[in-house]
């Protein structure tokens, strides 16, 4: 049984460890910074593909997210918050808002017409 | 506002890579701990076993859930459910307001694990499936069933419907639509209806995707049944160590964690980027989806059978040591589920119950939950979140370890115990960490 009991220290011992070690170095709650100017994320529809396709983009929790869309043609975007949003675009250049974004997390943004992920918005 | 399609929106933070870290190394001490401690008393003659595998008999509570009454009352209530479920189906509208697609991905899929940990075979009691089967067969009156499955199918018909639920939930563009989960869903219960007619209720044991992803679940719950029937309370490796090997027992257990897996990593910016290439045309990517869900379930058998055919030393038979241990990848599962799916089936579970009090979106309010916030616990507590993921993944994995730990010292010979065992030590750990990465990586 002391072998038990030599593991159970020794396990004890890295739990101590991982939890000072993690203590300091992880502040996940960011708080919501003054500065109210939104993150823009520029996209460019062409055809069939569009760009970026699956980038991670930081927003700090509390900040507005603006999407300044162009493209050659007509379509909608998803943007997989609760409740969800959805935004359409026209030809040439759009400016879309999807206001603060104040839960962390990650969001997809995704263009409904394409079926393809934009960009994954990571708040936090 | 146009209204969209699907379940959840939030997604969690990737875990932080000191707990990765601090994850790994824990399970790797804690696996080479638990070997060096069984082995050491197995070498000295002592029994490592589980405790009490027969179980502590609980009578009482036995007479009532096998009283005919208890029975009755699930079967109503999960008629209930279905008859909801059919009623959404085909009056309830075809966007993200209508509850049926969070039942059936949160609730239903998700929602399986939880509640067979806690209360065992659940799926079993409610099962519509079930019912209907029962009901046809006593319309039809006493005598067998008129075609028997064959016992070496085993569990290979569940393998395949479970992947064509991973399928639909993972691969299928349209997944969000009603038209497809109606369809899926109704052919399902053809099926099974069908089959379990056809082949009795040993039908839906084997091949009814819910019902063997509840059950197995279920034998890591206090809940067993002695050979006789009778109802025991059991520990839960007790219970798992119940669990005979069968024919497709591996793959469904592959294909459990081979999808859960995919999921994860689906949704890495990697992936994201691989699959999205502009250079892809969208068929290309679709195939390339649809192979990836089988090869995912494929790699994790490959590496799970190499991992137990090599623990066979001597005159060991190897070939049946992955059906032997297949039950150890049941906990790490459990782990895994807990961890990845835990903040969605809390938002979107919620967010589900919200909907299902106003299933046509006419503002009425069935259950009182139609004006239910949402809450978002998980995602203001990400450390905590962040401490059960680690905790989820290691339990699962001790639990697994030690679940493969009594089964080999059976099957090994004493002067391989140590050796022995190490190729398999290695692949759990390896699924152990690669689990954690995915919850680092995506």
């Amino acid at each position: 049984m002391r072998l038990t009991a030599r593991i159970i220290a020794v396990v004890a011992a890295i739990c101590g460890i991982a939890c000072v070690a993690t203590a300091c170095g992880n502040d996940v709650a960011t708080e919501p910074s003054k500065d109210s100017d939104p993150v823009v994320v520029g996209i460019n529809f062409s055809g069939d593909s569009v760009d970026p396709h699956g980038t991670q983009i930081d927003v700090p929790v509390g900040h507005g997210v603006e999407l300044d869309v162009t493209a050659d043609a007509a379509g909608e975007i998803h943007v997989h918050s609760d409740p969800e949003q959805s935004a359409a675009y026209g030809v040439g250049t759009t400016r879309i808002s999807l206001g603060a974004f104040d839960i962390p997390g990650q969001y997809e943004v995704e263009s409904h017409t394409l079926g393809k992920t934009i960009v994954t918005l990571e708040v936090k | 506002m146009i209204l969209t399609h699907g379940v959840g929106g939030r997604q969690d933070l990737p875990l932080p890579l000191e707990y990765v870290i601090a994850g790994a190394v824990l399970a790797l001490l804690v696996s080479f701990g638990l070997l060096v401690l069984t082995t050491k008393r197995a070498a000295e003659g002592q029994v490592v076993g589980v405790r009490n595998p027969r179980g502590w008999p609980v009578p009482r509570l036995g007479r009532v859930v096998d009283s005919p009454a208890w029975i009755a009352l699930w079967r109503v209530v999960g008629l209930l459910i279905f008859a909801y479920f059919v009623l959404v189906a085909f009056a309830g509208s075809d966007n993200a307001n209508n509850p049926i697609f969070g039942m059936t991905y949160v609730w239903l899929w998700v929602g399986l694990v939880p509640f067979s940990l806690i209360f065992g075979r659940v799926f079993r009691a409610i099962s519509p499936a079930r019912t209907i089967v029962a009901a046809l067969t006593w319309l039809r009156g006493a005598g067998d069933p008129p075609l028997r499955l064959p016992e070496r199918l085993g569990y290979w018909p569940a393998a395949f419907t479970l992947l064509a639920f991973a399928w639909l939930e993972l691969v299928y563009p349209e997944n969000n639509y009603l038209g497809p989960v109606r369809l899926w869903l109704a052919v399902y219960l053809a099926v099974m209806i069908l089959g379990g007619v056809l082949f009795g209720e040993k039908f839906l044991e084997r091949c009814d995707p819910f019902e063997v992803y509840s059950s197995l679940t279920a034998r890591l719950s206090v809940w067993g049944r002695t050979q006789a029937g009778n109802l025991v309370l059991r520990t839960p490796l007790g219970n798992l160590d119940t669990l005979r090997p069968t024919p497709g027992l591996v793959a469904v257990v592959s294909v459990l964690f081979g999808t859960i897996v995919y999921d994860s990593y689906r949704e890495s910016p990697t992936w994201l980027q691989f699959v999205q290439n502009p250079e892809m045309s969208a068929n290309t990517a679709y195939l390339i989806s649809n192979v990836a869900l089988i090869a995912f379930p494929l790699l994790v058998a490959g590496f799970y059978c190499l991992g137990t055919m090599l623990t066979g030393v001597g005159d060991v038979p190897r070939r049946a040591l992955p059906g032997e241990l297949a039950p150890s990848l049941v906990p790490i599962i459990v782990g895994y589920v807990v961890a990845h799916y835990l903040s969605y089936f809390w938002e979107s579970g919620l967010a589900t119950l919200r909907n299902a009090s106003d299933p046509f979106g006419n503002g009425s309010d069935w259950f009182g939950t139609a004006d239910m916030p949402v809450s978002y616990f998980f995602a203001f507590h990400a450390t905590l979140l962040a401490v059960i993921k680690v905790a989820a993944v290691i339990t699962g994995h001790v639990l697994g370890v030690w679940s493969a730990h009594i089964r080999a010292l059976q099957v090994l010979p004493p002067q391989h115990l140590v050796t022995g065992q190490i190729p398999l030590l290695l692949t759990m750990v390896g699924f152990t960490v690669g689990g954690l990465y995915l919850l680092f990586a995506a």
